[in-house]
């Protein structure tokens, strides 16, 4: 049995059979205890990246299945003497087992540097419930540590966000220059607040959906290298209430534009009936200053004049209080097409007369009554023809004359099934490009030169005619310009008319 | 020339106000025509001769703004021009800068606009020759290195009735100005007497139409508009 290597381990405890069993069990348990420990560290090392005692763990790992080995060696050594293997493995553990104590000792004072338990879980729980989402990335992207709103916000389970890469989290066009931000990031180490960044961005959910999101970037310097955490804060809210404030100066801009238009518009009339009433009394003035006698017949032409004049002045300032009634909370009420038209047409025909612009009405009649805010579709008729005119003024190519036609539409050709009436406005300008067609209805779209209307009128009334259940249009047509309002009637008139 | 000898165009669309400003300007002595329109102004410029043009700015077919661009665009040498309107939306630093030389607001008196006629028929050098008698609310004193200089840095533009300056100071549309402005290369002052046209105050600059010149600087500033022939009035820097 003796060998050159010696005798083999369990000749010490030849002829006690007792004692070499329980030696052989205890040794194999130890042996076969120390393997999966030490996988089961080299698995923690292994997910949790960055960890920052991943290498003290390592080294523990690494030990204990060099022990684990040895153990297992004592056993086969009972039988076959392969001592200079058993005393090499032995040799590696306990090269293992000084890293271990060395590492211990050079982390121990970090170790007793991390606050008491109960601090710990405060900080951590102020972590977790942040309002924002809070991650934290190593140089790879990997995600290693994120709280519990983003777990919320994003729509993952903690286990799914540890481990996996951040640029899962960024909407898939941009994943690939995400990846290279981040490493532009990682090099230049300053930190990048919320208000900063310029220009909207957004992240992904689980689901997929995208959210935009205001994110805040912060360098971390540790001994296990470089981390960076990411504050996400998901701003879909704000920005619904900037858009709704957005839509609310674009309304207050809408009413400042139509009255500045109106104040020139207004100033332009009013002040040339001026002009000819000064004139007038003027003259007189100057006449009356000869002495006497004053001429009977011209006494009474200028007089008739300024009398005349006043009147129109009058009359265009009648119409604009009509329009300066805003008219957006009176109650609906039936009016008749006719009326509406009339009052419109009134408002602008002098301005159409004077430029030598014919303005015609052509609408059936027996109309049904429509249900509106009376001063609102009265506003919308005068943008109407005040486009036509500005249409026509100043493009010497145009033919000058404007006309309103009214026509029914009966029920069964309408959209929602109820009759309407059409009203539609032409004119005989040089028409809409086909290029300003589709943006014709935007706010601030124009095409009138710089200075004479920021655009806004057009889309107001847009809205106005949707407000009535009705709509406004450019048609489309080869023939004249034509914008068509159309307003539903009185669903129980028709009835009763078909009856 | 005298001014009753001179030719006004009369341009309107209101045809009341065409008739009564023509009915002024033959008592005193001047020979009218009259337009509806701008495209019917431009038939009369065809075949009449016009020292001043008297044109409204808002009208049917063609407005006095596209008028006076019109008038530009042609080889012969437009009118003097003054525009008469009741309208307000348009900008004055583009109409002085167009070459129009007053801008009278409706209503105007007889006196107004003979007055306005008158000056705009006088010779530049003897319209400048008299003080003006209304006093001075604010002075504008400026120097610069030259005139080339000045000009290409946006400080000082010079035009056939007045100038564009650089300035903060706090000016208002129709203001009576007293101008000193140094050119240091040419050794020479700019000793001006007039009004404010326009204000940019967020280019911080303003155009003013000279009143009055002092003798040296006056007949710098004549041989100057002489040799460029500036089609500005009051030109924007």
């Amino acid at each position: 049995m003796i060998g050159p290597q010696g005798l083999p381990h369990g000749f010490g405890s030849l002829g006690d059979t007792g004692l070499l069993r329980l030696h052989l069990v205890s040794e194999s348990l130890i042996a076969l205890a120390c393997f999966p420990i030490s996988i089961a560290l080299l698995r923690i090392v292994r997910s949790r990246r960055g960890f920052r005692y991943n290498v003290a763990l390592f080294c523990l790992a690494a030990s204990i299945l060099a022990c684990g080995l040895t153990y297992g060696l004592e056993v086969l050594t009972q039988w076959r003497p392969l001592f200079w293997v058993s005393v090499a493995i032995e040799a590696a553990a306990a090269i293992a087992l000084i890293a271990v104590l060395v590492v211990l000792l050079r982390i121990t004072p970090n170790i007793l540097a991390v606050p008491h338990k109960l601090a710990d879980s405060r900080f951590r729980e102020l972590i977790e419930d942040a309002p924002d989402a809070i991650l934290q990335v190593d140089e790879r992207g990997t995600i290693v540590i994120a709280n519990r709103t983003a777990e919320r916000i994003f729509g993952y389970s903690r286990v799914e966000l540890l481990g996996s890469n951040v640029d899962h989290l960024v909407p898939q066009p941009s994943r690939a220059a995400h990846a290279q931000q981040r490493a532009g990031f990682l090099r230049s180490g300053v930190p990048m607040s919320m208000e900063k960044r310029v220009g909207d961005l957004y992240a992904r959910r689980k689901d997929g959906t995208e959210f935009p999101a205001e994110i805040g970037l912060s360098p971390v310097k540790t001994e296990a290298g470089f981390f960076v955490t990411a504050v996400v804060r998901d701003v879909t809210d704000r920005k619904r209430l900037e858009r709704e404030l957005q839509q609310e100066r674009d309304l207050r801009a809408q009413r400042v534009e139509v009255l500045a238009r109106l104040a020139a518009d207004l100033a332009h009339e009013i002040k040339n009936p001026l002009a000819i009433i000064h004139a007038r009394a003027s003259d007189l003035a100057e006449l009356a200053d000869q002495g006497p006698p004053l001429p009977a017949l011209v006494v009474d032409q200028t007089c008739d004049s300024i009398l005349k004049t006043t009147e129109r002045a009058i009359r265009v300032i009648r119409g604009v209080q009509a329009l300066a009634h805003e008219g957006s909370n009176d109650p609906m009420q039936p009016a008749d097409v006719h009326g509406l038209i009339d009052q419109a047409v009134e408002i602008l025909q002098t301005r159409f007369a004077t430029h030598g612009i014919s303005l015609e009405t052509v609408v059936p009649t027996g109309l049904p009554m429509v249900p509106c805010r009376e001063v609102q579709i009265e506003q919308v008729l005068v943008n109407l023809l005040n486009n036509a005119f500005d249409a026509i003024d100043g493009y010497p190519l145009s033919r000058p004359w404007v006309q309103v036609r009214v026509s029914m539409q009966p029920a069964s050709d309408a959209v929602g099934g109820a009759a309407a009436v059409h009203i539609d406005v032409l004119d005989g300008g040089p028409g809409v490009s086909p290029q300003d067609r589709a943006r014709l209805m935007q706010t601030f779209f124009t095409t009138k030169p710089k200075g004479a209307g920021m655009g806004i009128a057009l889309s107001v009334s847009r809205s106005i005619a949707k407000d009535h259940g009705g709509s406004l249009e450019l048609l489309d047509s080869d023939g004249p310009t034509c914008f068509r309002l159309t307003l539903p009637v009185l669903a129980r008139q028709v009835e009763g008319d078909s009856a | 020339m005298r001014p009753n000898q001179a030719s006004i165009l009369v341009v309107d669309d209101e045809l009341e106000l065409l008739e009564i400003f023509s009915a002024w300007l033959g008592r005193n002595g001047y020979s009218v025509f009259t337009a509806p329109n701008g495209a019917e102004a431009l038939k009369v410029l065809r075949t009449q001769k016009v020292d001043v043009l008297l044109s409204d700015i808002r009208m049917p077919v063609m407005d006095g703004v596209t008028l006076v661009r019109t008038l530009n665009q042609m080889e012969t040498p437009p009118p003097k021009i003054i525009f008469v309107t009741g309208y307000g939306n348009f900008s004055c630093r583009e109409i002085f800068a167009m070459g129009v030389e007053a801008l009278l607001d409706k209503p105007l008196s007889r006196p107004a606009l003979i007055e306005a006629l008158d000056r705009c028929l006088m010779d530049s050098a003897d319209k400048w020759r008299t003080p003006s008698p209304q006093p001075i609310a604010q002075r504008i004193q400026l120097e610069l290195e030259g005139l080339k200089e000045a000009v290409a840095a946006r400080a000082f533009a010079l035009g056939r009735g007045g100038c564009c300056v650089a300035c903060d100071l706090p000016l208002k549309e129709g203001l009576p100005v007293e101008l000193s402005v140094r050119f240091v290369r040419e050794a020479l002052t700019l000793d001006a007497q007039g009004t404010v046209v326009w204000v940019d105050a967020e280019q911080g600059n303003a155009g003013v139409a000279f009143d009055f010149l002092q003798s040296v600087c006056r007949s710098w500033v004549m041989a100057r508009i002489n040799s460029e022939n500036p089609r500005s009035f009051v030109p924007q820097c």
